[in-house]
């Protein structure tokens, strides 16, 4: 029996759609049978982070409205063959499914699969509640944004009232120089207001750029830090401690060079 | 050792014996907790006498406590063991802290539910003489509106509002916008263990933070109207 973990955040443009495929990219690689599902409806980008765009025939609509069977819908991935992703409609809106029909699909899909990972789309509204229809646990997507972690702590307590209480958080975009300036909130600063377990912290890295634009999970990139803390982060899932990993950058010989010739 | 709240009795009557090793929110809750389990023994309108123990509790840490047992519909005679100090700085007359609202004798536990919003229907409460204590962080888009006084066991998140026709006290951070005397009890107050709200409201008067301050003094403080203006002090 499989275990169906939703993506969320509440606002748009945390990194929702980037961790869910990270965090489902990162679980195949250890082995394990992997559907990520996209429910943003109308907004559909999970396709694109993960490479498979050229491959979609059905989407989530037609499972769901009985036009082609699930295994048709799974679209399976290139790197892994235990990875699968549902994609999203584009061509339609939230509205296209219901909560039953996702929670059908969930549960069927929790016959077959380790995990599925369910990327939710930004709000409140029909879609955020198709998302978590049918999830076992919910994991929140943050920045250090005060709009940011006032969104995530509307979501913390929707997701409580709907029954998904204790949800984890990912925290996204974190640069650790601006934190030391006191420019940005830091972690415990964000843990203090939010109250939830931290599942990981991503430090901003251009890195995610560069593997979003082509279709290639951060995950994989093994000189990435986003990607050493994303694998953190499926190491946490799977029940491994795993220390949270040091955010300062080293610095090269150069910028000690330089320190030195300014004197301090 | 055992329990952290009990009861004795003494030649002034019954004493509340703390043990002051808990954190003092914890404290607060089991005695909450402790009040309406012994309701029957208690009855209403009890006089207390709070004994801390070894442990000297500060001016702003009675007065939360007194707020809180007479929100419960009690009295405290005297606290022990005696602050040589002083005082409570400034504290309010005991007639200005007694709730407005009594309604113990025809409680509705229909009404309390409907007071509570469905996404905080996990709450517990205390059905005492009109006060509702709610035991958890109240998160942005989260209202609760009663008709008494409002205990909150946690922290209130920014975006989230708070709205009593009594007291509200938080024992914990409040961020979010807090209305005590909602229906115009001048005499209301707002007290929380960290008060850090963008505004407060008492009565139809509001205070708003200064623009451009956003630091977390983690002082208790205590909102009241003084003279027509809502004033907060450090208790």
């Amino acid at each position: 029996m499989g275990e169906v973990i939703v993506v969320t955040s509440g606002k748009g443009g945390v990194g929702k759609t980037t961790t869910a495929a990270n965090i489902g990219t990162g679980l195949a690689a250890q082995g394990k049978r992997v559907v990520l599902m996209d429910t943003d409806i109308g907004l559909r980008n999970l396709d694109v982070v993960m490479g498979l765009e050229n491959r979609i025939v059905y989407d989530i609509v037609d499972i769901a409205q009985g036009h082609c069977k699930l295994k048709q819908g799974m679209i399976k991935d290139k790197r892994f063959p235990e990875l699968y992703l549902i994609p999203a409609a584009q061509t339609k809106d939230k509205t296209a499914v219901t909560e039953e029909q996702v929670r059908a699909i969930c549960n069927e899909l929790k016959q077959e699969a380790d995990y599925i990972i369910v990327d939710c789309p930004a709000g409140i509204e029909q879609g955020f509640k198709n998302a978590i229809a049918g999830a076992d646990r919910a994991i929140v997507v943050t920045n250090p944004e005060v709009s940011a972690v006032r969104d995530a702590d509307r979501i913390i307590g929707l997701l409580e009232a709907h029954g998904l209480g204790n949800p984890q958080l990912v925290l996204n975009r974190v640069r650790p120089n601006m934190v030391r300036q006191g420019d940005m909130m830091s972690v415990d600063d964000i843990l203090e207001i939010l109250a939830i377990k931290l599942l990981g912290v991503i430090p901003d890295d251009d890195s995610i750029v560069i593997s979003t634009n082509r279709g290639e999970p951060t995950v994989l990139d093994q000189q990435s830090r986003a990607g050493q803390a994303y694998r953190n982060i499926v190491k946490r899932i799977l029940g491994e401690e795993v220390p949270l990993m040091n955010l300062e950058v080293e610095e090269g010989f150069f910028a000690r060079l330089m320190k030195l010739f300014k004197g301090n | 050792m055992g329990e952290a709240v009990s009861f004795k009795g003494n030649k002034d009557g019954i004493v509340l014996l703390l043990d002051c090793g808990v954190e003092f929110e914890s404290l607060c809750q089991m005695i909450v907790q402790k009040l309406w389990q012994s309701r029957s023994f208690l009855g209403e309108h009890t006089t207390l006498v709070v004994n801390s123990g070894d442990v000297c509790l500060d001016g702003g840490q009675r007065l939360a406590l007194k707020v809180l047992l007479q929100s419960l519909g009690h009295e405290v005679k005297y606290f022990l063991p005696e602050d040589s100090a002083a005082v409570l700085p400034k504290q309010p007359e005991e007639t200005e802290l007694t709730p407005s609202v009594q309604q113990a004798e025809n409680w509705n536990m229909e009404a309390l539910q409907a007071a509570v919003p469905a996404e905080l229907a996990d709450v517990a409460h205390y059905p005492a003489n009109g006060a509702l204590a709610v035991r958890k962080n109240v998160r942005s888009g989260q209202k609760i509106s009663y008709d008494g006084t409002l205990i909150i066991f946690g922290d209130v998140n920014a975006g989230a509002e708070l709205v009593a026709t009594g007291h509200i006290l938080v024992l914990g951070t409040l961020r979010g916008v807090a209305h005590a005397g909602c229906q115009g009890n001048k005499q209301a107050i707002v007290y929380a263990t960290n008060l850090c709200s963008l505004q407060l409201r008492i009565a139809d008067l509001i205070a708003r933070a200064p623009d451009g301050e956003s630091n977390e003094r983690h002082v208790p403080e205590l909102a009241r109207i003084i003279d027509n203006y809502l004033v907060i002090e450090e208790v």
